[in-house]
């Protein structure tokens, strides 16, 4: 579900498309789904019905898909900003992407639900936007690798 | 301390209801509320809201992303309620919470039911019972109408064939067969859903699973099905042995293996053997022995049954004696026993109906607002529900309690006489036409005569009434 190779500090875009076509591409690489372009348009589908740019700088593109294989987080970092629509009306440089097969077992979507629980927290959050790429596996594998 | 109670949503069910039950969670409690949430996210319902913990909260939030039943909603009649989008609430809690006592509405839920005549949620056994009846409900309903078109195609000369070599079955037996399974599943998905309202999404598929096997004569090599009563054993007794296996802690490797495989592979294979065994012939016997009693009952007994049934379901226009009598016929249709549901057709209808027509006879002896709600009581109680005719048995309750139960106890007495029959709910007084309810000309005499003396009860008994108030206030 997650791993050290899932955080790309890296990626390009300058727009929210470009940004989840990337994600989609990187999903798609680590072998999370075989329809990059499906995926796509499902995160696309879910930020129209409202932003995942829950403020503060981040943003948390999900999507539950027929296209995806597996439950697998992603999370991601750019150089510059991009603009997200976020709830803050501030742009948007980290992510952090959940995506869940259609069918998918309590153990994972709690595991999730978990973590999404944790993005409310400033602390978590603050390591998220600031830590190095060993330090946020380890917070984001704290929180789902307890179980 | 105040309570605050909440529910969350959203599309996906993946992050925002989580996030914000978290929020709220976590900002309430630092400011001393105690505060409870549910989340209906991708992972089902958690932590489902109690009648307690509602009844004690001094405030309801919705923080809603994917929109809430009305169904769902009954349960927060009369509290104060903060509605908004999940977005919103994410967006910031701590003004929320700042100002909850503006923001909240108090919620009155609709009394009146779409579909079926039963009154709004009630607590304990019988709101299971109802959530195993509101999901039957549909499978009545639709089966019940395409049985009536096919009997109608039927009537009008079309073949009733089965497929036979390679040939299609005539349209006719198409519907009916697809009608009937209406018919089969609606015991089944009535157990499942007793059992899913008291332990949860666990309870649905052993229930579902148990209830079809107690029900089917062929597999249990019985004469009849366990019916309703085996709905009804099996949907509670799973419900609550689910409710209370769940608490069991074996670990946290399998804990998380616990709802979608260990409880229902264990309460099926419980409760599989012992349905097959026991539960299922028992309850088979008893099923047959209680439609041997209905069918042998000479004919004098029945009328006098009918006269109960009818006063029952008039005596509180939706409330928990009516429901009984309600539930009762409602039941022996999976038995293929319809007279007593043909009662129901009869008599619910009648009252708001017979109000109605009393204050167009005599305005006067009712009130301005009594007089103004008389058409919408009138339609909807010749369609839907016996609710409306409440407000009126409010304003006298002994002239118009008595008026109806008498009237009703009458035309159900009549429906037996003249072996009215419902097979399935419908729209009321129009049910003969779609087939629902035969002899049509029966029933049309049972209501009428039953519509016609609860008019005139009410004008007797209210007159009474009246006079005897204006002597006491001159006295």
């Amino acid at each position: 579900m997650f791993a050290e190779e899932n955080i790309f500090f890296d990626v390009d875009g300058q727009s929210e498309e470009e940004i989840l076509k990337t994600l989609a591409e990187k999903a798609s690489d680590l072998g999370a789904t075989k329809k990059p372009k499906k995926v796509y348009k499902d995160y696309l589908r879910r930020e129209k019905e409202s932003t995942t740019g829950f403020g503060n700088g981040i943003a948390i593109p999900h999507a539950k898909s027929k296209s995806v294989l597996r439950p697998t987080i992603l999370f991601a970092r750019s150089e510059n900003q991009v603009e997200w629509n976020a709830l803050d009306g501030k742009p948007v440089n980290n992510w952090i992407s959940i995506l869940v097969p259609e069918e998918d077992s309590q153990v994972h979507l709690n595991l999730l639900a978990k973590l999404s629980r944790n993005l409310v927290h400033e602390e978590f959050v603050a390591g998220l936007k600031q830590g190095s790429q060993s330090e946020v596996y380890q917070l984001i594998e704290k929180v789902i690798g307890e179980a | 301390m105040e309570k605050i109670v909440a529910v969350t949503n959203c599309p996906a069910g993946i992050a925002h209801t989580y996030m914000v039950a978290e929020a709220i969670e976590k900002e309430g409690q630092q400011r001393g509320y105690e505060v409870h949430v549910e989340t209906q996210g991708a992972a089902g319902v958690e932590h489902k809201l109690t009648a307690d913990q509602i009844a004690a909260a001094n405030y309801v939030i919705l923080a809603l992303g994917k929109g809430m039943s009305n169904e769902d909603r009954q349960r927060f009649d009369s509290k104060k309620v903060v509605e908004l989008p999940v977005s919103d609430a994410l967006k910031n809690v701590p003004d929320l919470l700042d100002h909850l006592d503006e923001r909240a509405e108090v919620y009155h839920a609709s009394k009146v039911k779409l579909g079926s005549d039963q009154e709004a949620v009630q607590t304990g056994i019988i709101s299971h019972l109802m959530a195993g009846v509101s999901a039957a409900l549909p499978f009545v309903i639709g089966g019940g109408l395409l049985l009536a078109i096919g009997s109608i195609l039927i009537q009008f000369g079309m073949p009733n064939v089965a497929p036979k070599d390679g040939n299609l079955g005539s349209l006719a037996w198409v519907l009916n067969n697809v009608g009937q399974l209406g018919f089969t599943f609606m015991i089944p998905i009535m157990g499942a859903y007793i059992a899913n309202s008291i332990g949860d999404k666990p309870a649905l598929a052993p229930a579902f699973l148990t209830t079809y096997l107690a029900n089917s004569p062929d597999l249990l090599g019985t004469k009849t099905g366990a019916g309703f009563l085996g709905a009804i054993f099996l949907g509670i007794t799973i419900g609550y042995f689910v409710k209370y296996f769940k608490r069991i802690n074996i670990g946290k490797t399998f804990q998380s293996t616990m709802g979608y495989l260990i409880i229902p592979f264990v309460t099926l294979l419980i409760f599989g053997l012992l349905t097959y065994y026991l539960i299922g012939p028992f309850a088979g016997w008893v099923m047959g022995a209680l439609i041997k009693i209905l069918n042998s009952i000479p004919t004098s007994m029945k009328i006098i049954g009918g006269f109960v049934a009818g006063c029952m379901l008039a005596f509180d226009m939706g409330g928990p004696v009516n429901k009984a009598a309600w539930f009762f016929g409602f039941s022996l249709l999976s038995s293929k026993v319809y007279t007593w549901y043909g009662i129901v057709g009869v008599v619910t209808v009648i009252p708001p109906m017979a109000a109605a027509i009393a204050t167009w006879l005599k305005p006067n002896m009712f009130t301005k607002q009594e007089r103004e709600s008389s058409l919408p009581a009138f339609l909807v109680g010749m369609t839907v529900a016996t609710e409306p005719a409440i407000p009126y048995a409010l304003a006298a309750p002994v002239p118009m309690i008595a008026a109806n139960t008498l009237a009703g106890g009458i035309a159900g007495a009549l429906s037996m006489v003249l072996g009215v029959k419902r097979i399935a709910p419908g729209i009321g007084v129009f049910d003969p036409l779609l087939g629902l309810i035969y002899p049509w000309f029966n029933y049309y005499v049972a209501f009428g005569i039953g519509l016609i003396l609860n008019v005139v009860f009410i004008l007797w008994f209210k007159g009474a009434w009246l006079k005897k108030q204006r002597k006491a206030a001159q006295g």
